[in-house]
């Protein structure tokens, strides 16, 4: 599996875990299920929330994310763009 | 211009049906690259839709050109040498400053370079080597063919690392164009060649569209 698989891979399972959970998610949920260090998960959310994937929203209790209609199709369409990044070699 | 290829007369309305294929496979390449950067957010896959899109409007300025001559052909039967030279020049040039780019986008996507120097050092000296060389055509092609070899020898990489069937035909694709592309320097001097090299490429452009049909039905 090549660099940019794994870093296509890791936003998969961050926008998979908010949608296992109703589309709302806590950081700490997201740190266990992506499986990344705290630093390389705050740099993650950072660019989803830039690219348009997910929304922060913060509360007095902590903050939350939740996905938008990118960050679903993403996830529906997350085949075809591994397929057509690994046939072009892409990496 | 240094040199013009030599195309058979009777291939003539056929090379400009190829040259729309070439442009329209291409163009839907770059165009669904596009999509896949605007579903992803990977840098690399819009530079690689850039670099696609370049090379369409090459194929479609080449196919524009061919056509202008040949309805003069068609019309006027014999056509002015000055004239011919104006469009053919104009033409030529504007095919290989597309073709060239969209190539050197393509070997600066492959090879993950991620620095615009790189890129405009590159562009300049090749830009800068047909510019000043009388065999313009000769040299577009040594150049076409040294960045798809560089191309070939990523994506044989590639399938050695991933042996599935999407990046086999991604391979043989490339090589055959590499080999159609050789295959044109011949054509400066025998026109069976050109017919040749356009088969060819058709045959690497549709496997790249069978391709991106696979890919794109996945749902």
């Amino acid at each position: 599996m090549n660099k940019r698989r794994d870093r296509l891979q890791v936003i998969y399972d961050i926008l998979k875990a908010i949608q296992d959970k109703n589309g709302k998610i806590k950081p700490t949920h997201i740190l266990y299920k992506s499986n990344l260090s705290h630093q390389m998960m705050e740099e993650y959310l950072k660019e989803l929330i830039e690219g348009g994937f997910i929304i922060e929203t913060k509360k007095p209790e902590g903050r939350t994310y939740q996905l938008t209609e990118k960050g679903f199709d993403y996830l529906r369409k997350y085949q075809v763009i591994t397929d057509f990044v690994d046939s072009f070699g892409l990496s | 211009m240094g040199n013009l290829y030599l195309i058979p007369e009777w291939f003539f309305k056929y090379t400009i049906a190829f040259e729309l294929i070439f442009g329209l496979i291409t163009l839907i390449v770059g165009i669904y690259a596009l999509k896949i950067y605007k579903l992803s957010n990977q840098k690399q896959t819009k530079n690689f839709g850039i670099a696609f899109i370049f090379i369409s409007i090459a194929y479609f300025i080449q196919a524009i050109l061919n056509s202008i001559l040949f309805s003069k052909l068609y019309t006027e039967r014999i056509i002015a040498l000055s004239t011919f030279n104006l469009w053919s020049n104009i033409g030529i040039f504007l095919y290989m400053f597309f073709f060239l780019a969209g190539l050197i986008t393509l070997v600066y996507v492959t090879f993950n370079i991620n620095s615009f120097r790189v890129y405009s050092l590159l562009f300049l000296l090749i830009l800068g080597s047909m510019i000043v060389t009388p065999f313009k055509l000769n040299i577009f092609h040594i150049f076409t063919s040294i960045l798809l070899i560089y191309i070939v020898v990523h994506y044989f990489l590639n399938y050695i690392k991933n042996k599935q069937l999407k990046n086999f035909l991604v391979l043989v694709a490339f090589t055959l164009l590499l080999f159609g592309n050789i295959d044109l320097i011949f054509s400066l001097n025998n026109s069976i060649y050109y017919v040749i090299a356009d088969i060819i490429s058709l045959i690497a452009y549709i496997i790249i569209l069978i391709n991106l049909i696979l890919i794109a039905r996945k749902k």
